[in-house]
């Protein structure tokens, strides 16, 4: 099992950010865990990088603690890097190594670029590639040391809506060799050929398959879903990719 | 002005310039490439503190003020390492607290504090051979802590969360640059004066920058600049008879609008002058 999450709370300043979650990801799934602003995406994958401790509840990955796993890991974080450092976009993926850089870990490096299909521009600058390139080499970066496991916080959120479905094509390939989580409020990303998909919004659901059960729209619009103009929009969003009552199996 | 470096005074500031070149070009690009300028100023301010309890208790200035310093950067680190305080609340409150202190303690020193003008403003031409010892072995131990961290420092100023979940040494360096600030703010001091120290730790950097293609190289330009505006600083302040902590600060900002109105220029005319590939 990738990842095992167990009636995992946290708390901050006295307020909830996830109660009572539980999950379970199976190795070579491609998950995406969606959820509004403020539902404890980003908290709940911290969590299972073990950036932050739990107030209550256990996250093991890769069958152990998140510190021990972490070399097994490869995490994208959410646009926290700063473009303006004077980096060629090998130096950022070398930045996924530890220990002294040979010539080996340079070919290693380039074969991480070839795998994000931007092999040839190791020696570019790294602020000056568009948002995607920049969003890709940062995959790169989380690949360079063969992760079992890859976690994703919004990796669309620089990238256009024409290029995040090639994105997310990309990322179902990747899913082929390794686990892959990602963390979105795009709910496009259903179209991308999941195999299981969670909703998160201080509770957590999850199903297999990439469609949405009613209860998780409920959860990801809130009690107001139902009469919000917006959410009418995204449900019809995820309708594209399954919102047949019930054709999702609750785990 | 050949003849300006006959004399020894001027070999000293001279050197204790180019000394001072290096700790703002290593320590610089890390303070500029991590969005650390306002910490780097909060220290260099506070350090008033610790030059003002060596005014008041007649100890030397130089250790008073590395003291005080290293305190306020491992405070300001301290406070902003969780993210729980404003990051720029504390290091604004700090650095209004330094200079207080300062103030009330130069106040309450006997005597005539005349030579605290040298302190605020510089006093490279009063540079001594033991000053010049004590900042080369700043520099070597500024070099040691790049050559060792480099990578670490790299990885943690482009992306502090990324670093840590590679098992870069994260907490250590979140203290260990601003007390490196620290270090390089008072050697500077000496060059420049505390109310200018700022000037020669961001210029070269911020204009190395524009060129570089790596953190290594961005390093040794801001050096070279740093170098390039100490020298022609002083001997321009030799020869028209100016304060060269000013003056070298002067060449520095000249050099700083020349870059930035060139860049302009070459964006008008289209042709995006002054970045790199």
């Amino acid at each position: 099992m990738a990842v095992e999450v167990s009636r995992l709370c946290y708390a901050l300043e006295g307020r909830e950010i996830l109660t009572d979650v539980d999950l379970r990801v199976a190795d070579g799934d491609f998950l995406a865990i969606l959820g509004p602003n403020g539902g404890g995406k980003t908290t709940l994958l911290r969590l299972m990088l073990g950036l932050i401790r739990p107030s209550r509840g256990e996250v093991r990955l890769l069958g152990g603690p998140p510190a021990r796993a972490r070399g097994r890991v490869g995490y994208v974080p959410q646009s926290g890097a700063r473009a303006h450092l004077p980096a060629t976009v090998c130096d950022v993926v070398l930045m996924g190594l530890r220990g002294r850089i040979g010539r080996s870990e340079r070919q290693r490096a380039e074969a991480a670029l070839a795998r994000v299909e931007m092999a040839g521009l190791a020696g570019r600058m790294f602020g000056s590639l568009s948002g995607g390139q920049q969003q890709r080499a940062l995959i790169a970066r989380a690949l360079v040391h063969e992760p079992e496991l890859l976690l994703l916080d919004e990796p669309t959120a620089n990238i256009d809506p024409q290029g995040r479905f090639c994105f997310y094509e990309f990322l179902a390939k990747l899913a082929g060799s390794a686990t892959v989580i990602v963390v979105s409020h795009d709910l496009s990303i259903l179209g991308a050929g999941l195999t299981c998909v969670a909703t998160v919004n201080r509770r957590l659901l999850s199903t297999r398959g990439g469609h949405l059960a009613p209860e998780m729209m409920e959860l990801l619009f809130g009690v107001h879903g139902h009469t919000c103009p917006a959410a009418d929009s995204m449900r019809l969003l995820a309708g594209l990719a399954d919102l047949r009552p019930g054709a999702g199996e609750r785990r | 002005m050949i003849e300006a470096l006959s004399y020894e005074f001027m070999q000293n500031a001279l050197a204790a310039g180019l000394l001072a070149a290096v700790a703002c070009g290593l320590v610089g690009a890390l303070v500029v490439v991590g969005r650390m300028v306002f910490l780097a100023g909060g220290i260099a301010h506070a350090a008033y503190g610790g030059i003002g309890l060596a005014f008041f208790t007649g100890w030397p200035v130089m250790p008073c003020a590395l003291g005080f310093s290293l305190l306020a950067s491992g405070v300001m680190a301290g406070v902003t390492w969780r993210g729980q305080a404003r990051e720029d609340t504390v290091i604004g409150a700090l650095w209004a607290a330094g200079m207080a202190l300062g103030i009330i303690l130069v106040d309450l020193s006997p005597g005539f504090a005349g030579d605290l003008m040298s302190w605020l403003f510089g006093s490279i031409l009063a540079v001594s051979r033991q000053d010049l010892l004590f900042m080369a072995g700043l520099d070597l131990l500024l070099l040691a802590l790049v050559a060792v961290f480099y990578r670490d420092f790299l990885a943690f100023t482009f992306d502090r969360e990324y670093a840590l979940t590679r098992g870069a040494p994260v907490a250590f360096l979140h203290f260990l640059l601003p007390a490196m600030a620290a270090l390089t703010v008072v050697m500077l001091i000496r060059v420049v004066g505390l109310i200018l120290v700022m000037a020669l730790l961001t210029i070269p950097p911020y204009l190395a920058e524009r060129h570089s293609r790596s953190l290594a190289a961005m390093m040794a330009r801001a050096a070279l600049y740093g170098a390039l505006f100490c020298s022609a600083g002083l001997l321009l302040a030799w020869h028209f008879d100016l304060t060269s902590g000013a003056t070298i600060i002067a060449v520095a900002a000249a050099a700083f609008l020349l870059t930035a109105a060139a860049g302009r220029a070459g964006v008008l005319l289209g042709c995006g002058a002054g970045r790199r590939p």
